[in-house]
């Protein structure tokens, strides 16, 4: 085992010596790259056969490279292929309805459009209007307005709820879908579900809570990227059954926590939560 | 086509053929333009250790490189009727990578400045943001990770597709829209960085990362 030297280069009263090696030097990097005329190769090479420090940087500089080219292709596998397909799957549809428009095929393309802005207006009129999500904010209560069918359990359990407004606050730290669990939210809500949204890429939360017939929606970061806030985990990950479509055995299971946090339970497989419709239906204001 | 900064991606250069193009990847591009999926399956077997291990060395991060995968990807799918094979699809992918990449440190950055309360001091290039810590003590043992993680973002990510990727210099002008003399200097100036907080992280730490030198002892 060996260390690196150190700048061994006289650094005060230059030399002719000196200039010389501060031109080679910066020649040194090409070199151990293969990427020199053969002209400055030879001259460099002349160079270093009188100069140890240069021919000392050179060493380094090829060991480090040596030590990159070996070590750094060891990586972990790329995401599997069915997760790329469900996030452009999933993200490419307006675009796929745009193409269809732009080859004329009108009436197609005008009937979804008719059906978007009769959809929009319903919803609009019926929910009102679903605000962009906040980019990059603190954890949040939440406003449920929709989760995505195909959950028999959430289904059942959100059969009767009704949007409720909450105000944002905030929330104590160390929130999160392990033992930190919050028992009550303010105003009176009561934990009723806790539910692991799971990924081949990421582990988010989403807590169920009730107040009577009102129900509001915590949504987490995942312990595992405590870099992330809020929504952006769920927004960047992809979380559906889509996975279950396309026979991918990664598919994404909904986990019930116990109350020690510590014990999971597969509740759902298969599940099919539509993340974008997911995310863009909470909202903390 | 038009980077994440606004800039348009040209497609010329020193690279700038479509000669010798692997027919699998001709098939699979012009696939993807109709815009069929499976053209971009093929894309993603050829090409995505490539572009998550490019992912995951600029950031640090296994999960940030694997949704930065993703998104490359779709990318790929929604941009791909612009590359007109003017370039190499493999020079077009990596700027793609880049671009992105470096867009989404920034927005990390840019974050984590505001989480701070360091607003302020958005703008400043001198902070650069840190990997991951929880990452960075899961992967101690990674040697290259080790080195990688305390350079600067413009020297990590030349010395990674140089030395990582072993793209040309004149790919690498292409991939960062740079002139290759900057490249030259680029790089040189990375090693040196490589080595200097090589030795001073040594010198700190007796336990650290060392490296083989088989050749000293004749092994």
């Amino acid at each position: 085992m060996s260390k690196l030297n150190e700048g061994t280069r006289p650094v005060s009263n230059p030399t002719p010596k000196d200039a010389l090696c501060a031109v080679v030097g910066g020649k040194l990097s090409a070199l151990v790259d293969g990427e020199l005329s053969e002209l400055e190769r030879l001259g460099v090479e002349r160079h270093l056969e009188a100069c140890a420090a240069c021919q000392q940087e050179l060493d380094d500089f090829r060991l480090l490279s040596a030590t990159l080219k070996q070590q750094g292709r060891k990586i972990p596998q790329p995401p599997a292929w069915q997760a790329v397909a469900a996030t452009v799957d999933a993200r490419s549809r307006p675009a796929g309805v745009l193409r269809a428009w732009r080859r004329a095929d009108f009436a197609i393309a005008a009937s979804l459009g008719a059906i978007a802005i009769l959809g929009l207006v319903a919803g609009l009129l019926l929910r009102g209007q679903v605000p962009e999500l906040a980019e990059g904010r603190d954890t949040g209560l939440a406003q449920v307005e929709m989760l995505s069918a195909g959950l028999p359990g959430l289904d059942a359990f959100l059969a009767s709820r009704r949007a409720v407004e909450v105000p944002p606050q905030k929330l104590p730290e160390n929130v999160g879908f392990d033992p930190q669990i919050l028992e009550e939210l303010p105003g009176g809500f009561q934990l009723a579900k806790t539910y692991v949204v799971r990924d081949p890429c990421c582990t988010g939360s989403c807590l169920i809570y009730r107040r009577g017939p009102d129900v509001v929606s915590l949504v987490q970061q995942p312990a595992s990227h405590p870099i992330r806030w809020g929504f952006e985990a769920l927004e960047s990950c992809t979380i559906a059954g889509r996975f279950c479509r396309r026979g991918s055995d990664r598919q994404v299971e909904l986990v019930q926590i116990d109350p020690d946090g510590q014990n999971l339970t597969i509740v759902a497989k298969a599940g099919v939560i539509d993340t974008a419709a997911f995310v863009r239906a909470l909202t903390s204001e | 086509m038009r980077s994440i900064d606004g800039r348009e991606l040209s497609e010329s250069g020193p690279t700038g053929s479509a000669e010798g193009l692997d027919p699998a990847e001709q098939a699979a591009i012009r696939i993807c333009q109709s815009g069929d999926i499976s053209g971009l399956e093929t894309l993603y077997e050829l090409y995505s250790e490539k572009i998550f291990r490019t992912c995951f060395r600029i950031l640090g991060d296994r999960a940030a490189a694997e949704d930065q995968t993703q998104e490359v990807f779709l990318r790929v799918f929604e941009q791909i009727q612009r590359f007109a094979g003017r370039s190499r699809f493999s020079t077009w992918l990596y700027r793609l990578t880049v671009n992105l990449t470096l867009n989404r440190l920034r927005s990390r950055k840019r974050r984590l400045l505001k989480m701070l309360g360091m607003d302020f001091l958005e703008g400043k290039p001198a902070i650069e943001p840190a990997p991951d810590r929880q990452v960075l003590r899961k992967e101690q043992a990674d040697t290259v990770h080790e080195m990688l993680s305390g350079l600067s973002v413009e020297h990590r990510t030349v010395l990674v597709l140089r030395e990582i990727e072993e793209l040309s210099y004149s790919e690498i002008s292409e991939v960062l829209e740079i002139p290759q003399g900057t490249v030259m200097s680029r790089l040189h100036r990375a090693r040196r960085e490589l080595k200097f907080c090589f030795s001073s992280r040594n010198s700190e730490d007796p336990t650290g990362v060392q490296i083989e030198r088989g050749d000293e002892t004749g092994e």
